[in-house]
Parts: C-alpha cells; structure tokens; sequence
C-alpha cells in the first residue's frame, strides 16, 4: 500500500469508531438515559472532521499516483537516454521569469557552472550576477557549482539533473 | 513600467488573460493535475506544497495564489487551510509555515494587524502593507512570473529554514 492509500484507511476506520460511537450513544438515548446532546454533537463534529480527512487525503492520494507516474515516465526517459548518450548526461535549465528552458546533453564531468553558462547561451538570456541556480524543490545550489554533474549525482545533492535559474527577492 | 512607490490597482480582465497565458506556458505539455495543482476558477490557483523539517520529515502546505491585479502586480499569495481552502487569522495559523531567518522572506500569521503576509517582493500583500524594498528587487511585470513566486518560496521551505507550523 503506498502511504496515501495507508493514510486513506486510517482515517476512514476513525470515521468508522466515530459513527460506531454515535450508534451507541444514541441507543443510550434511546433507553431513556439521560439526554446526552453534548456527546452526540461530539461525535458528529468527529464525523464531519474525519469526512473532510479523507476528502484531504484522496486529493493527497491522487497526487502520489500522478507522480508515481511522473518518475516511471522520467525512469523510461533516463534508460533510453543512457543507452543513447552513456558518456552524456541530459540536463535541463527552467529560467522561472521567462518561462523558457533548455534541455541538453552534456561530458558527467562538466562542472554545473559550466552547464549554467551554456543553458543561459541557449536561452539567450545573460547571466546576471545576482540570479542563483536551485533544484526545483527549492535547494539553493551557490555551493556546488563547481561540482561536476557525476559529483551532484554521486553525493546525492539533486535527485535529477533539473535546475530552475531564479533572480533576487527583497522582503523578510 | 516600475510599480516602484505606486498603490496595487485590481485589472481583473487583464489578470485572467496574463494568468491564462502564464499557466499555459508554465505547464507546457503537461497537464494541471501532472503537476498536482488546481485551478478552482479562472483568477486562483492552488499549489500543494511540502516542507521538510531537518530530521527530514515533510509537512503539508496548500498555497492560494490570486491573480486580479497580475501581471503588473504579483499574484496575491497566502498559505491557506486545505480543508476550507481559506485562511481565518488565529484558528488556521498552523497551515503557515514557520520558517525564520531567511534573508528574502519570512512568513507572518498576522502581519501588524494585517492578516497573513508572505514577506517577499514576489507577492501582492507585500507591497498592499507597504513593506520596503530595494528599487531593483520590485516586481518586474512585463518580465516576471508566478513561477517564480513559488519557485522563492520553495527556498525557505528547506533546512535550516523551515522549522515546523506556525502558531495563533
């Protein structure tokens, strides 16, 4: 099971204790106990709360299967790559102002500054001395820029070979 | 044209139309649930976002960015309850990210009485409290993005920034 779906299931058997709980107590009621309202409120709110968690988590299941489905497709991509390229890797450089990126292969033993130099070449957009290079997760990567592609890889530093070029903010 | 010392002014008609084409060109063959957002109507966008802790564990984030006074202005960006997909001060503190000590950014649950404020000069509410800011870190319209919002505060979702959920 992957974790979405383990999620989904936890929450659906709280929903099932919580429904489970309101049968009993309204049974009680039922009986002529004394009117417990405040606990039939209770377990209602926990039913409306647990609905809305499953609601949350089948959103976070169905955006597990999708990128699941992302990394097999890229996973394919890669094989047959390397099989057509096996001493290039592929890079890709996402400029987020224009919108605009490049993909290219490129020697395992290119430095990332020099990656970044040729990406911008093909982008046509000028490096600017103060934009920054990240990994789409948000990783700054101003420390590894003199790494070569094997090394990024080899030290685990990015997951793929996929790089945003990103300018200044002010604010804080 | 710099929006450098001016007010926010709302274009809605314009703001769909750039968001539409920014959208278009941000997704590029993909689709909008290949990249896990939502699109809830033609002026919203809706981005699930991960922080990681530095023991490694991942916390849920839903950003709302709003366009109706895109481009000229950044998107309007708040961090908002997934459940309500709204954001009500104190009771939805904790759908904010507590990530102190960045440089360019920093989020505030209630910024002077202002409600939720994404500090950076990539977000609408920034310039709407009249935060200060270098000239040349304002938001350049006719050249910047969404993209590049989100992409600012991915940063600081990361070790050693992130810490955990805000509070009331």
């Amino acid at each position: 099971l992957t974790f979405g779906q383990r999620y989904v299931d936890m929450v659906c058997g709280c929903n099932f204790a919580a429904r489970g709980e309101l049968h009993m107590v309204r049974k009680e009621e039922g009986r002529g106990a004394e009117s417990p309202r405040g606990e039939i409120e209770m377990a209602e709110s926990e039913i409306q709360r647990a609905e809305a968690e499953i609601k949350a988590a089948e959103g976070e299941l169905h955006h597990a299967e999708a990128d699941l489905k992302h990394a097999e497709e890229d996973l394919d991509r890669a094989k047959e790559d390397e099989h057509r390229h096996p001493h290039e890797a592929l890079v890709e450089f996402e400029d987020v102002n224009s919108l605009e990126s490049v993909d290219f292969h490129t020697p395992w033993q290119t430095k990332l500054n020099a990656a970044w130099t040729e990406a911008a070449r093909l982008l046509e957009e000028p490096r600017r001395t103060t934009d920054r290079l990240q990994t789409p997760e948000g990783k700054d990567l101003t420390p590894d820029l003199d790494l070569t592609l094997r090394d990024l890889e080899e030290r685990k530093i990015v997951t793929a070979l996929k790089f945003q070029i990103v300018g200044p903010t002010g604010g804080a | 044209m710099s929006i450098f010392g001016q007010a926010p002014v709302q274009n809605v008609a314009q703001g769909r139309q750039a968001f539409a084409d920014h959208l278009k060109r941000a997704l590029g063959n993909r689709t909008l649930d290949d990249v896990g957002w939502a699109k809830p109507d033609d002026l919203t966008l809706l981005v699930p976002l991960f922080a990681t802790r530095s023991e490694g564990n991942k916390d849920a984030y839903l950003l709302r960015l709003c366009f109706d006074h895109y481009p000229v202005w950044p998107p309007s960006t708040q961090f908002v309850n997934p459940l309500t997909l709204d954001y009500r001060l104190t009771e939805d503190a904790r759908w904010v990210p507590q990530a102190p000590g960045h440089q360019e950014i920093a989020f505030h649950t209630n910024y002077n009485g202002s409600g939720q404020v994404v500090c950076c000069s990539l977000t609408l509410e920034f310039y709407k409290v009249n935060h200060s800011v270098e000239k040349d870190l304002v938001w350049q319209g006719d050249k910047q993005t969404f993209v590049a919002t989100i992409a600012a505060i991915k940063r600081v979702l990361l070790p050693p920034y992130y810490v955990g959920r805000s509070s009331a």
